[in-house]
């Protein structure tokens, strides 16, 4: 058991007024393994994805409706710490977060905080994974954007969460950066089988990285489910707010030129050209 | 309308941020800047808005040779959109917002009133004049950055990654906005998202520092093995092309080929 929400609703608390704001989320029942999973959380401006993850690590508390996490029910008198080392989240624009005065102490910050052992040695190897350990000894000041987000994403991995949380990781990222940055979640998913959930808006993110995608829209989840389900539907546009991958929407375009029978619902180049290979046939003379 | 001439810059010593480079940019003209993290697009949009200034070169907007004497004047020509929309907000109301640079200028109170009324409507704002731009989507306030940035009227403006924070629906806000100044301004887009390049009269790109291709976004995007050089990447539709070219025992090459052509370019 990962994480558990069982009819879970959000409101902010005004507390000079004595009453609650309209709530954020509705009614959210989830269940994420703490081991391989790969889900993207998606949906419009203020569907309330933010205000979800949040409540994966505990920094939020249930309006109502349970939150269990790892087998721990939460409540506000619950110990939250080894709770958030067991979830790990990375803030939207996490370089804006980093205070350290060099790198090093930056990424070693987290694992003092939760008392791991050998933190030099704890700190170099996140600064090795993300491939930042020619930067240690730099000022974060003296840093670009891509390389402050590895720097901030580096910081979380070095407490070893067993799920990974990213709200939005690839904005402002160019396509290598971005490229690079997926691939590496990736292998954390299929090396040491750990969870990941990433916020995003990019359809191709969710096309060609992940498995499973939820879908909030005003507050609530409406869809829950696989990729190929998803982007399968024809109402994507107009009920979920959401965008066709580039490959689906490639496809589409041949299909409505050629009416060939293609399965449009392809999600990387290479199961296009594929698909385009098997209905457009070799010719044989 | 803006030249620039053999420009460099640095941060740091020994450090060159912009190398030797050199455009010209007409009238009317919509070009877009493309470019890796740290290849200098965001440190160009700062130069050509005085924001920096040259350690060696030369910037001339509209004739004017950009300097610490005629600052003011050419900034009037040159405005702004920056990439977070949280970032450029100065107004409790958005009318206060759009007013903002009208009343560093002086307007009398009429023609503010009349401008904001023009420009809220340009950006299909105009119902949310008294909102508090905090409680607005990404989009929204974008599209109130950039009724700000037209109230004042300068004739050059400049998107520095505009859309990059943005969810689908706000990116379409704004650029369907972009395209309505289209042929009215003249306008620079800095972005790393080829799909807003495409939209683009001529596309330059840059990687370290240095202008590698500077051409229409059609002969720009078949430079395939550059753009990855580059750390950036080529159209979807244009890498599935790449395979159906190699393949040749595919029906309706031809055809195909063609669709996916004018896929990649439709705009």
């Amino acid at each position: 058991m990962g994480i558990l929400f069982s009819k879970v609703a959000f409101a902010y608390y005004r507390p000079r007024k004595k009453q609650y704001l309209r709530y954020i989320l509705e009614d959210i029942n989830l269940n994420i393994a703490e081991q391989d999973e790969m889900i993207a959380i998606v949906g419009h401006t203020g569907s309330g994805k933010s205000t979800l993850v949040q409540m994966m690590n505990a920094l939020l508390l249930p309006t109502a409706g349970e939150v269990t996490l790892f087998k721990t029910k939460i409540t506000p008198t619950v110990k939250l710490k080894p709770i958030r080392q067991k979830v790990g989240l990375v803030f939207q624009f996490p370089e804006y977060q980093i205070f350290e005065e060099n790198v090093k102490k930056e990424i070693m910050f987290g694992p003092k905080n939760f008392k791991m052992p050998n933190l030099e040695q704890t700190a170099l190897e996140a600064a090795q994974v993300m491939g930042i350990t020619d930067l240690l000894e730099r000022s974060p000041f003296t840093l670009s954007g891509g390389q402050l987000r590895k720097v901030a994403i580096a910081s979380i991995l070095a407490t070893n969460p067993d799920v990974l949380i990213l709200d939005e990781p690839t904005v402002g990222l160019d396509p290598l950066a971005k490229r690079e940055l997926l691939d590496f979640l990736q292998k954390l998913h299929d090396d040491f089988h750990k969870s990941i959930i990433i916020i995003t808006h990019d359809m191709e993110v969710v096309s060609q990285y992940i498995k499973r995608v939820i879908v909030l829209k005003e507050g609530k989840i409406i869809y829950d489910g696989s990729k190929k389900q998803l982007f399968a539907k024809d109402d994507l546009m107009d009920k979920y707010n959401l965008n066709y991958p580039s490959t689906v929407k490639i496809l589409r375009a041949l299909e409505a030129r050629f009416h060939c029978g293609l399965d449009v619902n392809q999600h990387s180049i290479e199961a296009a050209y594929a698909e385009i290979c098997r209905c457009f046939g070799e010719r044989h003379e | 309308m803006i030249k620039v001439e053999h420009i460099n810059f640095s941060y740091r010593p020994n450090e060159p941020v912009i190398r030797d480079v050199s455009f010209t940019i007409k009238k009317g003209e919509f070009v877009c800047i493309l470019g890796h993290n740290g290849s200098g697009k965001s440190t160009i949009a700062k130069l050509l808005t005085g924001l920096l200034s040259v350690d060696s070169g030369a910037i001339y907007i509209k004739g004017l040779l950009l300097n610490e004497n005629n600052i003011n004047e050419i900034r009037q020509q040159v405005g702004i959109v920056f990439q977070n929309p949280d970032n450029q907000f100065v107004g409790v109301t958005v009318k206060d917002d759009i007013a903002f640079g009208l009343e560093n200028r002086q307007f009398p109170r009429e023609t503010m009133l009349e401008l904001i009324d023009k420009y809220s409507k340009l950006v299909n704002m105009e119902n949310f004049l008294d909102y508090n731009p905090e409680n607005l989507s990404g989009g929204e306030k974008q599209r109130v950055a950039i009724a700000g940035v037209l109230a004042a009227n300068p004739e050059i403006i400049i998107f520095d990654e505009s859309t990059s924070m943005l969810d689908p629906k706000g990116v379409k806000e704004v650029t369907d906005i972009i395209n309505t100044l289209k042929g009215h301004k003249t306008i620079i887009a800095i972005t790393h998202n080829l799909n807003e390049a495409v939209f683009a009269d001529r596309v330059i790109v840059l990687s370290q520092g240095g202008v590698i291709l500077n051409d229409t976004p059609e002969v720009v995007f078949t430079h395939k093995e550059l753009l990855k050089n580059s750390s950036l990447d080529i159209l979807e539709s244009m890498k599935l092309m790449e395979l159906i070219e190699k393949n040749e025992h595919l029906k309706n090459k031809q055809e195909i080929e063609a669709m996916l052509w004018e896929y990649s370019f439709q705009k």
